[in-house]
C-alpha cells in the first residue's frame, strides 16, 4: 500500500490573516488544501505571486498557525498533528523530522558559519566534533572557502548566505525537507550542487516540498506539483 | 539551543498565579510549564505585570492565588508557596539565580568583585579559600571580566562589567533555574550585544532553564525558545518565539511586532 510511505498529510488546511491594525481586515490566503506527500517524492508548490506558497510552507513548519485543518506528520513512526500542537511537540518535530530552508538566512551576530551549520545536529544530541565535521563537509561541497568558516555570515554575500542556509538545512537527515527558493541567488555551478543535493536526499527517501521559481531546478528535482490558485481580489 | 523534554517533568509548573496591589492588578491567572533547558521570554509594555510575575515565580513576592511547583533535585514537584521561608532561601542560594536589571540590586557594592562571586559559594558551605578564589577567577574569565580586577570594588566597574559580574555571582553555584529582569536594560547598544552573546553562550552550554523579562523583541528572538506576551496583567498570547513574532494573532501582539523595525 502506497499510503504506508506517506510522510505528511494535510487535510482541509486554511489560512486567513486577521489584520487587527487594519480594522480587522481578513485576508483569506489558503482554503481547503488537502494533499499527502510520500517518502522519496519531491513536490513543487507553484502558483502566482501572492497565492500563498510561502505561507503554506511556513504552516508546514508550524511557523504560521493553521486557521483550520489538520497537518499530520509521521514523527518517529507515529502520526502527530502539528496544527495547533504545543510548543513542546513542535520543537521535537522540528528537531527530528522536519527541516526547513527559509528563503533568507537569519544570522545571529558573532556566531560562526561552522556553528550555524552544525547547530541542528548538536541540538539533536550529536557531539560537537561530529557535527562540525559534517558541517565542514557540507560547506566544502557548497564551495564556501574554509577561510570563511570561522566568521559570522553577517557580512557574506547573498549567494554565500544562501549556501550557508542550505548547508544548515541539510546538516541533519530530516525525513521531511521544506525548501523556499533554495537556488534563487546562486550561480550556475552552485545551483547544480544544490540540485544534486536535493535529488540525493529525495532518492534516499526524504519527502521534499519546495518552491522553485527557477524552472530548470524545478524540472530537475520535482516529481509532482501542487498548484495554488490565484487568490480572488479582496 | 537544545531542549530535552520528551519524558521529563517540567522544571516549573505554574497554575493560576495572581497578584494584585489593592485595586491595581499586578498579574492575573498566569499558567504555564517551563521545561528543562528551555528559555521563556516574558514581553509586554511598561506596567503590564512582567516584574510582578517574575517576582512571584521566584517567591520574592507571594501571590494572592495560584501555585508554582518546582521540580526539586530530590523529591519531585513542590509548591514553592508551601515551603518554609528557610527552604525558599536555600533554593535561592543554590538551585535558583536572579539577575536584576540594575546590577546594584544584585551585587554587594561594598566588597570586591572576587568576594561578590565567592560569597555565593561560601553561602552553600564552601570554606577552602584557595578553591573559592580559583572559582572566582574562573568565573570572571567566563564573563570576560579581567581577572586582574578581582580585588577591585564593583563601584569602579562600567555598567556592562557590573552586569557581567552579577551574572558570574549568580551562576557560580551551578543553578538550574535563572530569572532575569531586563538584564540588558540600561546598557548601551554595543555593550548589550556583547552581554547577550555571553548569556546565549552560557545558557546553551550549561543547559539552564531561564525566565527572562524583556521589552525588547530582538532579545526574545535571540535568546528565547518560547514567549508570553502580557498586557494589563494578563497573558494575551504565547507560543514558540518564531510563531508569535512571525504570525502574531492578538491585536496587541501585532501592534508590538509592527512597532519594531525587524525582530
Ligand atoms: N505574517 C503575515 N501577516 C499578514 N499577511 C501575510 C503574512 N504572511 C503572508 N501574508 C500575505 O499572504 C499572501 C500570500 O503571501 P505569500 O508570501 O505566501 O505568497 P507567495 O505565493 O509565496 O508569493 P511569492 O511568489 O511572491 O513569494 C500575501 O498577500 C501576503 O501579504
Ligand atoms: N509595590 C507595588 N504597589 C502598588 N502597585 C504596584 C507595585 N508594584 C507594581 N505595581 C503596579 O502593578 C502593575 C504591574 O507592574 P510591574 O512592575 O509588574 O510591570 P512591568 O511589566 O514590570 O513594567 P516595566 O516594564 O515598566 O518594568 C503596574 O501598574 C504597577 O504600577
Ligand atoms: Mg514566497
Ligand atoms: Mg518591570
Amino acid at each position: 500500500m502506497s499510503e504506508q510511505r506517506d510522510m505528511l498529510r494535510a487535510e482541509g488546511l486554511a489560512k486567513t490573516f486577521t489584520l487587527h491594525l487594519k480594522d480587522g481586515l481578513r485576508l483569506a490566503v489558503l482554503k481547503d488544501m488537502s494533499f499527502a506527500v510520500k517518502s522519496d517524492e519531491a513536490i513543487a508548490l507553484t502558483g502566482p505571486s501572492g497565492s500563498g506558497k510561502s505561507t503554506l510552507m511556513r504552516m508546514l513548519y508550524a511557523n504560521y498557525r493553521c486557521s483550520t485543518g489538520a497537518l499530520n506528520v509521521r514523527h518517529k513512526g507515529e502520526w502527530v498533528n502539528i496544527a495547533g500542537a504545543s510548543a513542546q511537540i513542535v520543537t521535537a518535530v522540528r528537531q527530528e523530522t522536519i527541516g526547513y530552508v527559509s528563503q533568507f538566512l537569519r544570522v545571529i551576530p558573532r556566531v560562526s558559519t561552522l556553528q550555524v551549520v552544525a547547530e541542528p545536529l548538536i541540538e539533536r544530541g550529536a557531539c560537537e566534533q561530529v557535527a562540525e565535521r559534517r558541517a565542514g563537509d557540507l560547506l566544502e561541497r557548497l564551495n564556501i572557502p574554509e577561510t570563511l568558516w570561522g566568521l559570522s555570515p553577517v557580512t557574506f554575500s547573498g549567494g554565500e548566505q544562501q549556501r550557508v542556509n542550505i548547508a544548515r538545512g541539510f546538516a541533519a537527515p530530516y525525513p521531511i525537507l521544506l525548501l523556499d527558493e533554495p537556488t534563487a541567488s546562486l550561480d550556475a555551478k552552485n545551483r547544480q550542487v544544490v540540485i544534486d543535493m536535493i535529488v540525493e536526499a529525495r532518492d534516499a527517501g526524504t519527502a521534499v516540498i519546495g518552491i522553485f521559481h527557477d524552472a530548470q531546478a524545478r524540472d530537475a528535482v520535482c516529481t509532482r506539483e501542487i498548484k495554488l490558485p490565484e487568490r480572488a481580489a479582496a | 539551543m537544545s531542549t530535552q523534554r520528551d519524558t521529563e517533568l517540567p522544571i516549573l509548573a505554574v497554575e493560576g498565579v495572581s497578584k494584585s496591589y489593592g485595586e491595581q492588578i499586578g498579574c492575573a491567572d498566569i499558567s504555564f510549564d517551563l521545561w528543562p533547558g528551555e528559555v521563556l521570554a516574558i514581553v509586554g509594555e511598561s506596567g503590564s505585570g512582567k516584574t510582578t510575575l517574575l517576582n512571584c515565580l521566584s517567591a520574592q513576592l507571594l501571590p494572592d492565588r495560584g501555585r508554582a511547583r518546582y521540580s526539586m533535585r530530590a523529591d519531585g514537584l513542590r509548591d514553592i508557596y508551601d515551603m518554609t521561608e528557610a527552604e525558599r532561601r536555600f533554593l535561592m542560594r543554590t538551585d535558583w539565580a536572579f539577575v536584576h536589571q540594575n546590577p546594584r540590586d544584585g551585587l554587594r557594592m561594598t566588597v570586591s568583585a572576587g568576594a561578590n562571586v565567592g560569597e555565593r559559594l561560601m553561602a552553600i558551605g564552601q570554606r577552602h579559600y584557595g578553591n573559592i578564589r580559583a572559582s572566582a577567577v574562573d568565573w570572571l574569565e567566563k564573563v570576560e571580566v579581567d581577572a586582574g580586577r578581582i580585588d577591585h570594588s564593583p563601584r569602579t566597574f562600567s555598567g556592562g562589567m557590573q552586569q557581567r559580574l552579577q551574572i558570574a555571582r549568580n551562576l557560580v553555584t551551578g543553578p538550574r533555574l535563572v530569572f532575569m529582569d531586563e538584564p540588558t536594560g540600561g546598557l548601551d547598544v554595543s555593550v548589550q550585544a556583547r552581554l547577550l552573546d555571553l548569556i546565549r553562550g552560557l545558557v546553551t552550554r550549561l543547559q539552564l532553564s531561564v525566565i527572562i523579562v524583556t521589552h525588547d523583541l530582538a532579545v526574545a528572538r535571540l535568546l528565547a525558545h518560547r514567549m508570553m506576551v502580557m498586557r494589563n496583567g494578563h497573558v494575551v498570547e504565547e507560543g514558540l518565539t518564531d510563531q508569535v513574532l512571525d504570525d502574531p494573532q492578538h491585536a496587541y501582539t501585532q501592534l508590538l511586532v509592527s512597532s519594531v523595525l525587524q525582530a
